[in-house]
């Protein structure tokens, strides 16, 4: 039986001065499930995730949360109600330390798995730091420890592994397929392709101020225009 | 919606600087005005009108939002669930107590 999404974002449009970024885009997060919203650079990837979580209002479209539409989205709206946003930049506060990072997020009464984070993601030793003392890796798995201590039920996640090793990436995608088998609805952007198309459930091309859904990643390896116009030979052969 | 206290006592002291700053800023324009029209500069005379007790709040509030972007603090505020503009005003609480008390004694 298939859930029914908890966001919703429905023929989104888009457009900066004269440009339109984003004509009919839609996005769907599904509980369980990690999505991977792939596409060049340019064509909107950012924005239509920033106008699901409702940090930029769309020109065009709806967006829904748990099957409620609403006017004006807001982020602070859409995360008391289990929707965290994982930028590509600047979630953490230069004025406090990691440790008190992750108990600002973590929820009362609700068991949130802290200790479990910071051994996962190694982050014992960097507890009482600040996030201007840490390398760009140290901050994004600190970053993904903050999600994942938060317990949404939908995270957002732009480009959650630029900037990393790979081994690095490989530990953050698998935090985030353990948030899928706890129920919660993934949807990350980025452009490392072979680790994002391992570890997703669906894929979900953005291009052309439009989105496709492809399906599961063996799926999408097999649509003829993504292979063509995106996958490159490289990853299509590999 | 729980605020963590730690926020919480952050956010109340940055608001109390703010609001200390903004009302030696009025104060100082207040009396300098106060002399330029030939008057005595008094403790009511900088004190307690509504108006400037609206703008002081307000000018303590758009500082408070300047800071959190400053900072970069907007979107983990939002990510707790709280707005920016609701954290610059509950950042003010002890402001906005002691602007009533003075405006009350004014």
């Amino acid at each position: 039986m298939t859930t029914a999404p908890i966001l919703v974002a429905d023929c989104v449009g888009k457009r900066y001065r004269e440009r339109w970024v984003l004509r009919s885009a839609s996005l769907r997060a599904q509980p369980g499930e990690l999505r991977a919203l792939l596409g060049r650079n340019g064509v909107g990837k950012s924005t239509l995730m920033k106008i699901a979580a409702g940090l930029v209002i769309p020109d065009s479209g709806t967006v829904r949360f748990d099957g409620r539409a609403r006017e004006t989205t807001r982020l602070h709206r859409l995360a008391r109600e289990g929707l965290f946003l994982l930028p590509d930049h600047d979630l953490l506060s230069a004025a406090f330390s990691i440790r008190e990072h992750l108990h600002f997020v973590g929820r009362a009464g609700t068991p949130n798995g802290m200790d479990e984070a910071i051994e996962t993601l190694s982050l014992g030793p960097l507890l009482d730091a600040r996030p201007p003392e840490l390398s760009s890796g140290e901050r994004r798995r600190a970053e993904v420890a903050l999600a994942w201590v938060r317990r949404p039920r939908c995270l957002l996640a732009d480009e959650p592994l630029r900037h990393l090793a790979p081994i690095d990436g490989e530990l953050l995608l698998g935090v985030l397929r353990s948030m899928t088998a706890d129920g919660c609805a993934v949807i990350v952007t980025g452009n490392e392709v072979p680790s994002l198309l391992a570890a997703a459930h669906h894929v979900t091309w953005c291009t052309d101020g439009t989105t496709y859904e492809l399906g599961p990643p063996f799926m999408a390896r097999h649509d003829e225009r993504f292979m063509k116009d995106f996958l490159g030979r490289g990853i299509r052969d590999s | 919606m729980r605020i963590p206290l730690r926020l919480l006592r952050t956010l109340l002291i940055r608001g109390t600087l703010a609001w200390l700053f903004t009302r030696a800023l009025a104060a100082a324009i207040l009396s300098l005005h106060a002399t330029a029209v030939g008057e005595t500069a008094t403790p009511e005379s900088v004190a307690g009108t509504l108006v400037t007790t609206i703008w002081v709040l307000a000018f303590s509030a758009v500082l408070l939002l300047v800071d959190f972007r400053r900072r970069k603090e907007m979107l983990l505020l939002r990510n707790l669930g709280l707005a920016p503009v609701m954290a610059s005003f509950l950042a003010l609480s002890l402001g906005l107590i002691a602007e009533g008390v003075w405006f009350a004694l004014a």
